[in-house]
C-alpha cells in the first residue's frame, strides 16, 4: 500500500509513524508525507501518530487503503508558536530556555479572582503564595526561589509585549498600630482572565536579559485574546458563580470559659467583676450548669427597663454603682468564631464580542466581579473593558492595539497584622462561651455613634464595630493599554514602534469611629495613590537566510522607561464631632504627607538569532541600560545571553520510542538597579513640636558608591517524547549567581542607622525542575491525561562583604508587647541558606529544654537557627479526564518543607483559647524536658517532675521572646482545583443557535492537609508595607470555594 | 541622553540640608518623651514601685527584655546630634548643648544596659558599622571623652560664648540655662559614680558654684501640649493601657505614713470607695500574676489608678529631664555623707518643698516637723525615699538611684520571674547579636553576661 500523509491544509507531513495495530509492520512517511507499507492481512487497523498532529486509528476493510489520509495537527505541537520576550514569536522548538505556557482554558476552567493564583501548581518552579485578606488580597509570585537577598524576588509583568506594574503601593500603616495594615491586592490581578489568550512564564534570566532589570527574577508574559481571524461576528460568554466557606480555623478549646483561677462574673468590663478586666481564658468550667453574670445577659437601666449587662452606661447609678445583671447559663459556643464568619459570594462574568475582517479583527470585552468575603460587611467589586484592536492599513503596515480600563473598589477591606483591628486577634482573647452574634447591636443602649458594646473595655473593639464602622475603602480607577505600529520596509526588514501606558489612582479612606480602642476619640484618613508608567520602545528587524538551511534574523531596538509615583495622606487622628468623617472634622492639627518618586531606564538592546534547518538554534542578545537611580558614573549597566537548542530527533537517528529529543543550553548575564533618591542623605520631616518645626535623619544610610547588581545564570534542560508524543518530558537544572546585591542591610542601630544600602554578598541558587506529562488512555470516547511538575531549589550564601561575618537581610515581627525581644531575624552566613531565621528559645541540655526549679522553662536569650522558610520541594500534579461530553480536572499542590512561626499559635496559647491548653488544666503541667537537680557548677540533670498551674505554664512558655515555641513545618498537600464541565452536544446547541455551550461545577482549595490545626500555611503575612516571609501573624482563615460556572460562543 | 538623570534622582521629598534648630528642637523633645512616657510611665514606674500591673505589663514580674526600641531612637538621636553639630549653620554653641544631650543620653545607655558603644559609636558615616563597647568607668571617667569632662566642658564654653541658638524648645535658648543644666547633670553622675569615688572635690565645687538648677522656674522639662502630636500620649491610649497602671503598696503605704497630700494629684481614689461616698486609696502589691490577684480574691474596684493629671488631660505632665527638687537632694545626700560640708536638712526641705511647688500641691505647715520626715534618724533612708517619689515618671532615674543605694528597699513580688532578685539591667536587644557579634559577645563576657542580674561598675 501507499499512500500520503497530510494535514488539513494540504501539506504533507513528514516523519508520521505508520502501525499496524494487529502486527509490529510500520512505515514512516518521507518529506513529501509519502509512504509504503506492506501487510498480508487485508482488513486490519492502522494507526498514523507523529508529533504535532493528532494521532488517528483508521480501520482498512477489504484492503481499500485511501490514498490520502488527513490529519488535523495537535493544539500542543511543536511548531506552536510561544510568544517569548518583546512579543517576538518563536518555534518552541527553537527555545533555548525554559518557557511554559498556559493556555485560556487552564485559567478559566476555575477562574481565580487574582490570575496569578491561577498559576499555583501549573508551572514547574513557580511559586504562589497568598495573602490572607480573602478575594482581593496580594498574592506574591517567586519563579525558581529568591535569587536576592533583600529585594522582592517578584517577576515583572507584561501584557503584549509592554509591562505592567504588579506592585502594591501600600499605605503607611504599622503591626499593632491605631491603623493597622490593609492590602490592596497585586497590580497584575487586575487584568481578566478572560481577556487572556495564553500567558508565557519565562524563568530563566536569559530568557528575561531583554527586559531588563525588573526582569532578572522572571517575566510573566500575558498575551490578549484578539479578535476573529476568520470574517464575522462571535460573543462568547463566561460566567461562574462561587460561594467560599472556611478552609481552616484555628482549633479551639471548648472547655473552659474566659476568666482567670476559675472565676468569671461580668459587671462592667473593666475589672469591676470577677476577672471581667482580663481576656484570659483560664475561667469557669463550661457546660457544668453554672449560671454567670455576662456582657449579654439580661440586665436594666437605672429606671428599670430592660438592657443588656454590656450597656454599662445605662446601668450605672450617678454614684457609681451598678444595676444587677442576672446571670444566664456558663455554656460553651464551639461555633462562636465560625458562626462570626458569613459565606463569601463571587460572581464573575465576562462578555466578549470578537470580529474579524480582511485587514483585521477586533475584540471587544466587559469583565466585572463582585465578591462579599467571607468577614462581614467587607466586598470587593471590579469592572473591567478592554479593547484589542488588529488592523493592516497597508499591506506592509498594521497596527495593533489592547487598552483596558479597570475599576477596582470596595467599601471594606479587612485590616491585617497583629492588633485588635484584626478580629482574629480579638478572637484569641474572647473566651469560649463568648455568645459573639450576640454583639452584633455594636451600641451601648441609649450610647449610638458614641461608646461601643463589648464584653471587654480595656483591650479589645467589638468585631462588628471594627467591620462596620471602622472601615478601609478604596476605589482605583487604571487604565493600562499599549499601541504597537508594524511597518515592513522590505521584505525582510520591519520596523515596530511600540508605546504602553499603566497607570492608575487609588482613594483610599479610613474610618474609625469614636470609642474604638486605639482610637477613642474617632480617626479620619485619605490616603491616594498616583502612579504611572510609560514604556515606548522601537524593534527593528530583519530576517534572512544564507542558502536553504541557514536562516537568521538580527533585531535591534531601545526602550525608554517611566515612572512616577505619588503617594500623599491626610489624616483627622482625632475628631471634633462623633460620626462625620471628613477632614475638616479635626480636633487637632491635621496630619500628612505627600511624597513623588520618580525613575527612568534608558535602554538599547539587539538579538540575533541562527537556525540550521529545523535542528540547530543559536540565540544571542545583548541589553544595555542607563538608570537614573544609580551614581552618575556607574549608571551603565549591560545584559548577556547565549543559548542554543538542538533538535537531536531532527538530525539523528534515534530509538523509535523516542519521538521527539532536544537539549537546550542558555548563559546569561543581567544587572540591576535600585530604587530612586538612594545615593544622597535626606532629613525627614517629622511633625511640629507646638510652633517649632522639626526634622529629622533617615534611619537607612544611602550609599553614593553603589554599582548595579548582576546575576549570572546558568541553564541546560532536556526535553523528551515518547511513544508518538504521548508521553512529554521537559527537564531543567539551572544555577544562579546572584553579586554585587543592593540590599538594604540592617546595620547595628549605635552606629547611627539602622539599615545600610550597600552591594554584596554572593547568592548561589541551584535547581532542578521537571515537567512529564502524559496522555494515558486515548479512546474513542474517554481520555485520561496526567501532568506532574516538580521543582527544588536550594540558596546559598556564598560570599559575604569583606569583613562581615553574618548579615541580616530582614527581620519579622512575631510578638508584641514593649520591651520583649520579639523579631525573627533573617539572617546571611557564609555557607547558610538563603530563608534561615533566627529567634530564641530556651536553653537546651543535650536537646532537652532545660526547667527551673519552679517547673518554667529557663529563657535564652542566644539567636539561634529557628528553620528555614524556603520549601524542599514543590509539586503539583494535574489529572485530566474526559468521558463523551464530560470533562473532569484535578490539580493537587503539594509543598514540602519550610519552617513557619506562628503569632497564631504563640498567642492563642497564653490567652487559653487554643485546644492544647487544655492539657494540665486541672493538675498542673510538667514540661517535657530536664531540670538541674546537682548545683550550678556541678550540674545533675534529670527529668523535670515539677507540675506549674497551666496558665502560668502557658503564659510562660509562649510568652514573647521565645520563637522556637511556635513552630510549624510548612508543608502542605492542597487539592488546588476541581472542574466538571459538561458540553453540551453540537446539534442541542445549534438547535438553540449557540456555537457552543459549557456547563461546569469548579471549586478551588477544596481540601488543605498539613500538620499544623490552626491556620492555612500558605498565607503570607503583611508588616508595615513589605511582605514577610516564614511568619504567621493572625492569618484569616483561608477559603474554599465552590460554584458554578457556565461557557457560551455563539 | 542621561543628561537629567541626577535632576530625576534628586529626592523632592525631604532635603539634604537644614538649619541645625531643627535637629535641636527634634531631639530634645523626642528625648523628653520617651524618657517620660515609653520609659518612665510605661517601664520605669514598675521597677520603682509608683506603678503594679494586673496582668500584661510582664516588667512588674522582672520580665525584662531588652527595651530595643529606646536603644535604637537613643542611637538615632544620637545621629541627629551629630547633624546638628556639623551642618553649615552649626556655631560652638550648637556643639556645647549637642554634647549635653549626647552625654545625657550616652548615660541613659550605660545606667539601664552597662558597657555600651561610646567612642566608636555613630560612626556609621565613617564606615564603622560595628564599634566596640566601652566600660562604663571609661564612659563616665575618661579623661577627654568622659562624660563628666564633656560636660563641665560645654558648660564652660557655653558661659563665654557669643553665639546663640534657636529651636530650644526646653530652655529657650537661654544658654544659661543650659549651663545649669549641665552643671547639674554632673552633680547627678558623681553621686551616681560616689561609690567609686575617692576625692569629691568637684561635689563641692558644684554645691558651692552657684551654677546648679535653683529654682524650678530652671527645671529641664519640655511641657506637653493641648494637640496632636505633643500630647501626653496616655491621654490617647486604650483604657487596658492606663488600667494597667495601679497605685502600689509601697507608694500607698509610704503616703500614708507620710499622711503626704501629693496622693490626691498622683492617684485617684479607689472607684468602690467614691461610690461608697467614702473617698480613699488602696495600692496593689508588685509582681503579682493575674491568677493570684485572683486567688486573693482581691477588688480592683477597690485599688487606686494614677491620678487625672497622667489621664485626664493631654496637658497636665512635662516631659522630663532633670527637677530642681532632685538637684536639692541630691546636695542633701551629699551633705548627709559628708562629701560636702554643708549642713544636709536645708537642702532636703527645699527638695521636698520643691516637689510640692512643682506639683502644685499645698505644703502643710507641720510637714517638716513629723516623726516620719523630720531629720534626726534614718536620715539617708528619709532624703532617698523623698527624692525616690519626686522622681515619678522621670525615666529610670528611681531606678539607678535604687540600685545605687538600695534606698527604698523595693522588695520582688511574689510571682516575679528572677529567682526574687530585683534586676538590675535590661538585656542588650537582639539586634546586636545580629549585627554586631563581636563586639557584643566581648561586652557580654565582661559585664558578667547578659544578663538583668549583672551589675554595674558603679554600683559595687
Amino acid at each position: 500500500y501507499e499512500a500520503f500523509v497530510l494535514d488539513i491544509n494540504g501539506e504533507p507531513v513528514a516523519f508520521a509513524l505508520i502501525q499496524e495495530l494487529e502486527t509490529e509492520n510500520h512505515a514512516t512517511t518521507d518529506k513529501n508525507g509519502k509512504f509504503s507499507f506492506n501487510t498480508n492481512s487485508k482488513n486490519f487497523t492502522i494507526r498514523i501518530s507523529s508529533i504535532g498532529i493528532q494521532p488517528v486509528e483508521i480501520k482498512i476493510i477489504n484492503g481499500n487503503f485511501p490514498e490520502q489520509i488527513i490529519v488535523q495537527r495537535s493544539y500542543e505541537a511543536l511548531d506552536e508558536v510561544i510568544v517569548t520576550a518583546l512579543g517576538i514569536e518563536k518555534e518552541r522548538q527553537s527555545l533555548v530556555s525554559s518557557v511554559t505556557e498556559i493556555d485560556s482554558e487552564k485559567l478559566t476552567d476555575v477562574t481565580a479572582p487574582n490570575v496569578v493564583n491561577s498559576l499555583a501548581g501549573q508551572v514547574a518552579g513557580v511559586q504562589i503564595t497568598n495573602g490572607s485578606s480573602g478575594v482581593g488580597s496580594s498574592s506574591r509570585i517567586v519563579i525558581r526561589g529568591e535569587n536576592s537577598l533583600g529585594g522582592s524576588n517578584q517577576p515583572l509583568f507584561v501584557v503584549d509585549g509592554v509591562p505592567i506594574n504588579n506592585e502594591q503601593i501600600t499605605s503607611d500603616l504599622v503591626n499593632n498600630g491605631a491603623l493597622q495594615e490593609v492590602d490592596y491586592g497585586n497590580g497584575a490581578s487586575e487584568i481578566s482572565p478572560d481577556d487572556i489568550a495564553s500567558i508565557s512564564v519565562l524563568k530563566g534570566a536569559g530568557s528575561a536579559a531583554l527586559y531588563g532589570a525588573r526582569a532578572a527574577n522572571g517575566v510573566i508574559l500575558i498575551n490578549t485574546k484578539r479578535g476573529k481571524n476568520n470574517r464575522g461576528f462571535g460573543v462568547s460568554t463566561n460566567s461562574s458563580f462561587t460561594i467560599e466557606t472556611l478552609l481552616t480555623l484555628p482549633d479551639y478549646q471548648n472547655v473552659y470559659g474566659g476568666g482567670s483561677n476559675g472565676e468569671y462574673a461580668f459587671e462592667n468590663g473593666i475589672g469591676a467583676g470577677i476577672n471581667d478586666g482580663g481576656i484570659s481564658s483560664y475561667g469557669p468550667r463550661l457546660d457544668q450548669g453554672l449560671l454567670i453574670p455576662q456582657f449579654d445577659s439580661p440586665s436594666v437601666d437605672i429606671n428599670g427597663n430592660p438592657v443588656r449587662g454590656g450597656d454599662v452606661i445605662a446601668r450605672t447609678f450617678p454614684n457609681g454603682s451598678f444595676t444587677e445583671i442576672t446571670p444566664t447559663p456558663w455554656v460553651s459556643r464551639p461555633d462562636n468564631v465560625r458562626d462570626f464568619f458569613e459565606t463569601g459570594v463571587t460572581y464573575q462574568d465576562n462578555i466578549a464580542i470578537s470580529s474579524g475582517w480582511e485587514e483585521g479583527s477586533a475584540r471587544l470585552s466587559y469583565s466585572s466581579l463582585r465578591n462579599e468575603g467571607i468577614l462581614p460587611n467587607t466586598d470587593l467589586k471590579r469592572d473591567g473593558i478592554s479593547i484589542r484592536l488588529e488592523q493592516e492599513l497597508s499591506q506592509d503596515f498594521r497596527i495593533n492595539t489592547f487598552l483596558n480600563y479597570i475599576n477596582t473598589r470596595s467599601g471594606n477591606r479587612p485590616n491585617l497584622g497583629y492588633g485588635y483591628e484584626n478580629v482574629m486577634y480579638g478572637f484569641n482573647w474572647t473566651g469560649r462561651q463568648t455568645n459573639i452574634s450576640s454583639l452584633r447591636d455594636y451600641w451601648q443602649a441609649g450610647q449610638e455613634g458614641v461608646q461601643h458594646f463589648d464584653f471587654n473595655y480595656l483591650w479589645l473593639t467589638n468585631p462588628y464595630l471594627s467591620l462596620y464602622e471602622n472601615t478601609n475603602s478604596f476605589d482605583k480607577n487604571r487604565v493600562l493599554g499599549n499601541l504597537s505600529a508594524t511597518y515592513d520596509i522590505t521584505d525582510k526588514l520591519s520596523l515596530k514602534i511600540r508605546a504602553g501606558i499603566d497607570t492608575y489612582n487609588d482613594d483610599r479612606e479610613f474610618r474609625r469611629a469614636v470609642s474604638t480602642n486605639r482610637n477613642p476619640q474617632g480617626t479620619y484618613r485619605e490616603d491616594n495613590v498616583n502612579f504611572e508608567e510609560l514604556n515606548t520602545d522601537f524593534l527593528l528587524s530583519y530576517a534572512d537566510s544564507f542558502d536553504e538551511n541557514w536562516n537568521y534574523t538580527i533585531t535591534a531596538g531601545g526602550n525608554r522607561f517611566d515612572q512616577h509615583i505619588k503617594y500623599q495622606f491626610a489624616e483627622a487622628s482625632q475628631l471634633a464631632l462623633p460620626g462625620i468623617y471628613t477632614l475638616a472634622n479635626s480636633a487637632t492639627p491635621l496630619k500628612g504627607d505627600s511624597q513623588n518618586f520618580e525613575k527612568r531606564i534608558n535602554s538599547l538592546y539587539g538579538t540575533g538569532n541562527l537556525s540550521y534547518k529545523d535542528q540547530v538554534y543559536l540565540d544571542l542578545t545583548f541589553r544595555n541600560d542607563w538608570s537614573s537611580t544609580l551614581p552618575a558614573d556607574n549608571n551603565s549597566f549591560a545584559y548577556y545571553s547565549a543559548g542554543f537548542s538542538y533538535v537531536i530527533s531532527n538530525m539523528l537517528e534515534i530509538p523509535e520510542a523516542i519521538s521527539f529529543l532536544k537539549i537546550r543550553g542558555s548563559v546569561a548575564s543581567v544587572g540591576n538597579d535600585t530604587d530612586p533618591y538612594q545615593n544622597a542623605q535626606n532629613f525627614l520631616f517629622n511633625q511640629n513640636y507646638g510652633s517649632n518645626f522639626r526634622v529629622t535623619n533617615e534611619t537607612v544610610l544611602k550609599n553614593i558608591n553603589l554599582k548595579p547588581e548582576r546575576l549570572n545564570a546558568y541553564e541546560a534542560g532536556l526535553e523528551a517524547w515518547f511513544f508518538d508524543g504521548r508521553l512529554q518530558t521537559d527537564f531543567s537544572a539551572y544555577q544562579n549567581v546572584s553579586i554585587d546585591q543592593i540590599i538594604s542591610r540592617p546595620i547595628s542601630p549605635t552606629s547611627g542607622f539602622l539599615n545600610y544600602n550597600v552591594n554584596g554578598g554572593e547568592v548561589r541558587t541551584r535547581g532542578f525542575e521537571a515537567a512529564i506529562s502524559g496522555e494515558i488512555i486515548q479512546a474513542q470516547d474517554f481520555s485520561w491525561k496526567s501532568s506532574l511538575n516538580y521543582s527544588t531549589y536550594e540558596s546559598e550564601v556564598t560570599e559575604l562583604p569583606e569583613g562581615v561575618t553574618q548579615f541580616v537581610t530582614g527581620t519579622a515581627d512575631v510578638f508584641g508587647g514593649s520591651g520583649g525581644s520579639n523579631s525573627v531575624f533573617y539572617i546571611a552566613r557564609e555557607g547558610g541558606k538563603v530563608g534561615d531565621m533566627y529567634g530564641t528559645g530556651f536553653v537546651e541540655i543535650d536537646g532537652e529544654t532545660l526547667f527551673n526549679s519552679n517547673g518554667l522553662p529557663v529563657q535564652d536569650g542566644t539567636l539561634k537557627l529557628l528553620g528555614n522558610y524556603n520549601p524542599d520541594f514543590i509539586m503539583g500534579f494535574n489529572n485530566s479526564f474526559s468521558f463523551k461530553n464530560f470533562n473532569l480536572n484535578i490539580l493537587f499542590d503539594w509543598r514540602k518543607g519550610g519552617t513557619i512561626v506562628s503569632r497564631t499559635k504563640a498567642l492563642g496559647s497564653t490567652s487559653g483559647v487554643l485546644e492544647e491548653t487544655l492539657e494540665g488544666r486541672e493538675n498542673g503541667v510538667v514540661g517535657d524536658g530536664v531540670t538541674n537537680v546537682g548545683t550550678p557548677e556541678n550540674p545533675q540533670y534529670e527529668p523535670n517532675t515539677t507540675p506549674v498551674p497551666a496558665s502560668r505554664f502557658y503564659n510562660n512558655f509562649y510568652d514573647r521572646g521565645n520563637e522556637a515555641s511556635a513552630l510549624y513545618s510548612a508543608s502542605y498537600v492542597k487539592l488546588r482545583q476541581l472542574s466538571l464541565y459538561y458540553s453540551f452536544s453540537d446539534k442541542f446547541v445549534k438547535s438553540i443557535g449557540f456555537q457552543s455551550l459549557k456547563l461546569g461545577f469548579v471549586g478551588s482549595n477544596l481540601l488543605l492537609f498539613t500538620e499544623n490545626p490552626h491556620f492555612d500555611p500558605e498565607l503570607n503575612a503583611l508588616q508595615g508595607r513589605n511582605i514577610v516571609y516564614g511568619v504567621e501573624d493572625m492569618s484569616y482563615p483561608s477559603t474554599r470555594s465552590f460554584g458554578m460556572s457556565l461557557k457560551t460562543q455563539f | 541622553c542621561t543628561n537629567d538623570f541626577e535632576e530625576i534622582n534628586e529626592n523632592p521629598n525631604s532635603p539634604e540640608n537644614v538649619d541645625p534648630q531643627f535637629l535641636l528642637a527634634n531631639v530634645i523633645s523626642v528625648e523628653a518623651n520617651m524618657n517620660t512616657y515609653d520609659q518612665g510611665f510605661r517601664l520605669a514606674n514598675y521597677l520603682d514601685q509608683f506603678a503594679a500591673s494586673v496582668e500584661f505589663e510582664r516588667i512588674d514580674r522582672y520580665e525584662m527584655g531588652s527595651n530595643s526600641g529606646y536603644w535604637n531612637n537613643i542611637f538615632r538621636l544620637q545621629t541627629d546630634i551629630r547633624s546638628m553639630k556639623e551642618l553649615p549653620g552649626s556655631n560652638e554653641a550648637y556643639v556645647a548643648v549637642g554634647d549635653i544631650l549626647r552625654s545625657y543620653l550616652f548615660s541613659q545607655l550605660t545606667d539601664i544596659w552597662g558597657d555600651v558603644p561610646y567612642t566608636e559609636a555613630i560612626q556609621a558615616l565613617d564606615g564603622n558599622f560595628t564599634p566596640k563597647y566601652d566600660t562604663q568607668e571609661s564612659i563616665y571617667t575618661h579623661p577627654e571623652t568622659g562624660i563628666l569632662k564633656v560636660l563641665e566642658r560645654s558648660a564652660t564654653t557655653l558661659e563665654n560664648t557669643n553665639a546663640t541658638i534657636k529651636g530650644d524648645v526646653m530652655f529657650q535658648n537661654d544658654l544659661d540655662k543650659w549651663v545649669r543644666f549641665a552643671n547639674s547633670l554632673r552633680l547627678r553622675y558623681l553621686m551616681r559614680i560616689s561609690k567609686r569615688l575617692s576625692n569629691y572635690s568637684e561635689i563641692q565645687e558644684l554645691a558651692d558654684s552657684c551654677k546648679l538648677i535653683e529654682s524650678n522656674a530652671q527645671n529641664a522639662v519640655v511641657p506637653y501640649l493641648s494637640t496632636a502630636p505633643n500630647q501626653w500620649p496616655m491621654f490617647l491610649a486604650g483604657l487596658g493601657l492606663y488600667q494597667e497602671h495601679r497605685m502600689t503598696k509601697t507608694v500607698d503605704s509610704l503616703l500614708r505614713l507620710w499622711n503626704d497630700p501629693r496622693v490626691e494629684v498622683l492617684y485617684k481614689p479607689t472607684q468602690k470607695s467614691v461610690n461608697e461616698g467614702n473617698p480613699h486609696y488602696k495600692g496593689l502589691l508588685n509582681g503579682q500574676s493575674r491568677e493570684t490577684i485572683s486567688s486573693k480574691g482581691i477588688n480592683l474596684n477597690d485599688i487606686s489608678l494614677f491620678g487625672a493629671m497622667f489621664r485626664d488631660v493631654p496637658d497636665a505632665v512635662n516631659g522630663q529631664y532633670m527637677q530642681y527638687a532632685e538637684v536639692q537632694f541630691a546636695l542633701a545626700e551629699a551633705a548627709e555623707r559628708g562629701y560636702i560640708s554643708q549642713d544636709p536638712g536645708p537642702y532636703y526641705k527645699e527638695g521636698i518643698k520643691a516637689n510640692f511647688d512643682y506639683l502644685d500641691v499645698e505644703f502643710p505647715e507641720d510637714y517638716l516637723s513629723r516623726e516620719a520626715i523630720a531629720l534626726g534618724e534614718d536620715n539617708l533612708t528619709k532624703i532617698l525615699t523623698q527624692k525616690w517619689l519626686s522622681l515619678i515618671n522621670n525615666g529610670h532615674e528611681a531606678w539607678f538611684n535604687v540600685r545605687r543605694t538600695g534606698i527604698p528597699n523595693l522588695k520582688p513580688g511574689p510571682d516575679n520571674l528572677n529567682d526574687g532578685r530585683y534586676p538590675v539591667r535590661y538585656l542588650y536587644p537582639e539586634s546586636e547579636q545580629a549585627t554586631n557579634r563581636k563586639n557584643y559577645e566581648e561586652a557580654a563576657a565582661r559585664i558578667g553576661g547578659d544578663n538583668i542580674n549583672s551589675e554595674g561598675w558603679w554600683e559595687m
